[in-house]
């Protein structure tokens, strides 16, 4: 009688540890032996997705979730090449039209079939709908015409070399037109529909996206059964998280914690260059010391950019002179993975500026850069500048710098959603920095609708040197997307930023 | 039940004064269509977008605007989730409230004991104990304690789940983290409230009927020290919440707080001016809740 009393004790106890979680975090490697090891794909980003439909989001974290649920026409492959996705193929017919071949056989996730009417619906509905935060990226679309269940013709105002770029971008995503319209945006979005290969499942909001196999896609069969995207913000717990083994892939882990999570059994860093680029724009305004091109040229070889990258990102950047990289179109690449340092040099060009003395300089800078941008100052002192920062929180740093109310030096790290030299239109006459040359503004505008590949690539690389000589920006580095992994899957990091889960593999 | 509706009464004004204040610092703020468009996005296509958002109105235009849809329960749309920005925070109130309460919970049941005990062994080596690990608990910034908690408790011995909101586990180290200040500042309220009551004549009376001690404390001198404890739980409570931002953040809790946090980031007005007016509510709310809760404890307390 005793022993049974004590035994329905221990067992009362048993049940409330293992209802309260208190068990073993391994177990669930352990039930992952019996199986092949796809069930469960865990991804944590520092920050949930902010929406499901990919016409009004800019964010690169939501569109790397929502590319898994929606296709495109066409996509980029890890090398930024064009590669087919819902067309099959392409072509010009006149520097305003384009046609595209669309795949026959390819079904949304609802079971209707993918047509042409679909491509029609999705497209114009993001380049006409002005409330729609893409809407300026597709503004250029005039329409699409129908030619049959497979074939469209997307007819653009002007020339726009850049079709290609745009239709390849997350927010190009096709709906599916039928059932879109019968349930209306806002049903549609609270159960979205695609043609990728997984299917939405479930939005935690602040906690995590569910995705499931879509075991009809129509490029075989993805390999994951679950996927859950789960947000997780502060950098310590996301690295925690990696490394008791509760997620797969920790995106942007601190670089201070690299060595601990290669060190660690079972997990390591994977590192690839991401499309930002650090860099420093220079007033070139009258009455301000920067608009003396020699100050300029003085702050470029006064900053030793390897030192930032080497002690700040622990190696986990590439020094350039060019905000194209390569991988993108019209990269000169002899602008890239090399940079100025001469603090001697910098010390005579100021002088012959007639500052001798030192002068000051005024830097505006959020506060994601604040650590680099302190570097900086201190390099800058080296040689005679004195350099204060304006540190401002980040949605008021957009704000301003949109207003163009920040000081003459202008701490940035800007990304290039479209891969392509047109992101040098920064520095056209009108936009936000105040660089003002002819010469760049025509090379610029006629690029901006030049069809001739080879002569707009060209067009972009004089830019570029342009830039480089007169200094208008100081370009320091390309970033790298820091990635912490758990030794169960092969994860190459995309230029892109983009999780595609079926590139995801089990280690063997 | 008067003073009930009186009280409910003397809300609004303060209300109407909060919507004015959140609306014109959001204001002052600045527009969300920076954080809205892509970078390479023109001066044109801001003022097209602004326009077709109705921030070309203004001032006065918008915040009147703001106040009729809010009077109808509509309080905006977010730009970031493009939904209804009540839905957002009611959505994530529960997981905060909770979370909250909990931390409330912890605090009560560390600090109720450990100050009696202060109390009762005044100046000897257990006071002095209690009183330094109290500063030390009030001193120490809730992130902080959070992370080594996780570090500690999570990561070396794999004991508690490192983040996230799923199972009971879940809740013991973030409802810590954000109970742990709370504790602090009680215990040593606690610990006060009760030397002040134990001087008092009545309870010398009731020793000097010859009633036990442990009666003593516990009719007389337990009971009438919580008066001020519970002015402090009720004062303490949107603290908790404050709180919960940062805890939130750093267990990945999907409450309110990391809500407010993105939507300051994000500029996303609507989610603002939701949150901000939501704890405004509970604070009133708790407030007149303490006022009747001194009434149980205390008879003779009356509000004409």
């Amino acid at each position: 009688m005793k022993k049974i009393k004590v035994i329905s004790i221990l067992m009362i106890f048993a049940i409330i540890i293992s209802a309260c979680g208190f068990s073993d975090p391994d177990s669930t490697s352990d039930k992952e032996g019996e199986t092949n090891g796809y069930e469960l794909l865990t991804i944590a980003n520092p920050a949930d997705i902010t929406t499901l439909d990919p016409h009004n989001n800019n964010v690169i974290t939501t569109s790397a979730v929502l590319v898994n649920i929606y296709n495109r026409l066409v996509a980029r492959d890890e090398n930024g090449e064009f590669i087919p996705e819902l067309a099959t193929e392409w072509e010009k017919v006149d520097d305003t039209t384009w046609e595209f071949k669309l795949n026959p056989d390819v079904t949304f996730h609802n079971g209707d079939a993918f047509t042409a009417e679909d491509v029609k619906f999705s497209l114009e509905r993001v380049a006409k709908d002005t409330t729609l935060q893409q809407n300026s990226t597709f503004r250029q679309i005039e329409s699409v015409n129908v030619l049959d269940d497979t074939t469209v013709q997307i007819i653009t105002g002007e020339p726009d070399p850049q079709l290609l770029s745009r239709l390849a971008t997350p927010a190009a995503s096709i709906f599916p037109a039928a059932h879109f319209e019968e349930v209306g945006a806002e049903e549609f979005f609270a159960n979205p529909v695609g043609t990728g290969p997984y299917k939405y499942s479930a939005w935690e909001r602040d906690d995590q996206v569910e995705l499931v196999k879509f075991a009809d896609y129509f490029a075989g069969e993805p390999k994951w059964e679950t996927v859950h995207f789960s947000v997780v913000p502060e950098d310590s717990t996301r690295v925690s998280e990696l490394l008791t083994g509760g997620i797969d892939i920790a995106f942007n882990i601190p670089t201070a914690d690299m060595e601990r999570i290669d060190e660690n059994d079972g997990t390591h860093v994977a590192l690839a260059p991401i499309q930002r680029v650090i860099q420093l724009w220079l007033s070139t305004e009258e009455g301000e010391p920067t608009a003396d091109p020699k100050v300029r040229e003085a702050i470029e070889l006064a900053i030793d950019n390897q030192v930032i990258i080497d002690e700040i990102l622990l190696g986990s950047a590439t020094p350039t002179r060019t905000h194209v990289a390569p991988g993108n179109f019209g990269a000169d690449e002899s602008l890239y993975d090399t940079y100025l340092y001469d603090p001697e040099r910098a010390k005579e060009l100021l002088a012959e500026a007639g500052y001798e003395d030192g002068v000051t300089v005024e830097i505006s800078v959020n506060n994601y850069y604040t650590e680099m941008a302190e570097v900086v100052v201190g390099m800058l002192a080296e040689v005679g500048i004195t350099a204060d920062i304006e540190l401002i929180e980040q949605s008021q740093f957009a704000n301003r710098l949109f207003g163009e109310d920040l000081d003459e030096g202008v701490f940035v790290g800007w990304g290039n959603d479209m891969f392509d030299g047109s992101v040098l239109e920064l520095f056209k006459s009108d936009n936000v920095t105040s660089y003002s040359n002819p010469e760049v503004d025509a090379l610029l505008e006629e690029a901006a609708y030049n069809m001739d590949e080879e002569e707009r690539a060209d067009q972009y690389k004089q830019v570029q040197q342009i830039l480089a000589e007169d200094r208008a920006v100081v370009y320091l580095f390309q970033l790298e997307g820091r990635y912490g992994v758990n030794d169960r899957i092969n994860y190459a990091p995309r230029l892109d930023e983009l999780y595609y889960v079926d590139e995801i593999t089990l280690s063997e | 039940m008067s003073y009930l509706k009186r009280s409910l009464l003397q809300v609004i004004p303060s209300l109407l004064l909060l919507t004015v204040i959140i609306f014109a610092l959001v204001y002052v703020a600045g527009d969300p269509v920076s954080s809205m468009l892509p970078e390479n996005a023109t001066s044109e296509d801001r003022e097209i977008l602004a326009e077709s958002l109705g921030l070309n109105e203004p001032f006065y235009v918008q915040y009147f605007q703001y106040l009729r849809s809010m009077v109808t329960g509509d309080f905006g749309t977010s730009y970031q989730y493009q939904r209804p920005a009540l839905e957002l925070v009611l959505e994530r109130l529960p997981a905060t409230l909770t979370l909250s309460l909990m931390a409330m919970l912890i605090a009560i049941i560390i600090s109720i004991p450990l100050g009696i005990l202060a109390a009762l062994k005044r100046n000897t080596f257990v006071d002095f104990l209690v009183s330094g690990i109290s500063i030390v608990g009030k001193a120490m910034p809730n992130f902080w304690i959070g992370i080594m908690l996780i570090l500690f408790l999570a990561v070396q011995i794999q004991i508690f789940p490192v983040s996230g909101a799923d199972t009971p586990a879940h809740f013991v180290l973030p409802a810590f983290t954000l109970g742990v200040a709370l504790a602090a500042e009680m215990t040593r309220l606690v610990r006060a409230s009760v030397l002040e009551v134990i001087e008092e004549e009545y309870v010398q009376t009731a020793r000097s009927k010859g009633q036990k001690e442990s009666i003593v404390i516990s009719k007389h001198v337990f009971l009438n020290s919580l008066i001020p404890v519970v002015t402090i739980v009720g004062l303490q409570f949107p603290q908790l919440i404050g709180g919960a931002i940062v805890v939130e953040t750093v267990f990945a809790w999907p409450g309110i707080g990391r809500l407010l946090l993105t939507a300051i980031e994000t500029s996303d007005m609507a989610i603002i001016q939701t949150i901000v007016f939501v704890i405004a509510i509970f604070t009133i709310v708790v407030n007149l809740l303490t006022d009747l809760v001194y009434r149980v404890l205390d008879p003779r307390i009356k509000y004409n």
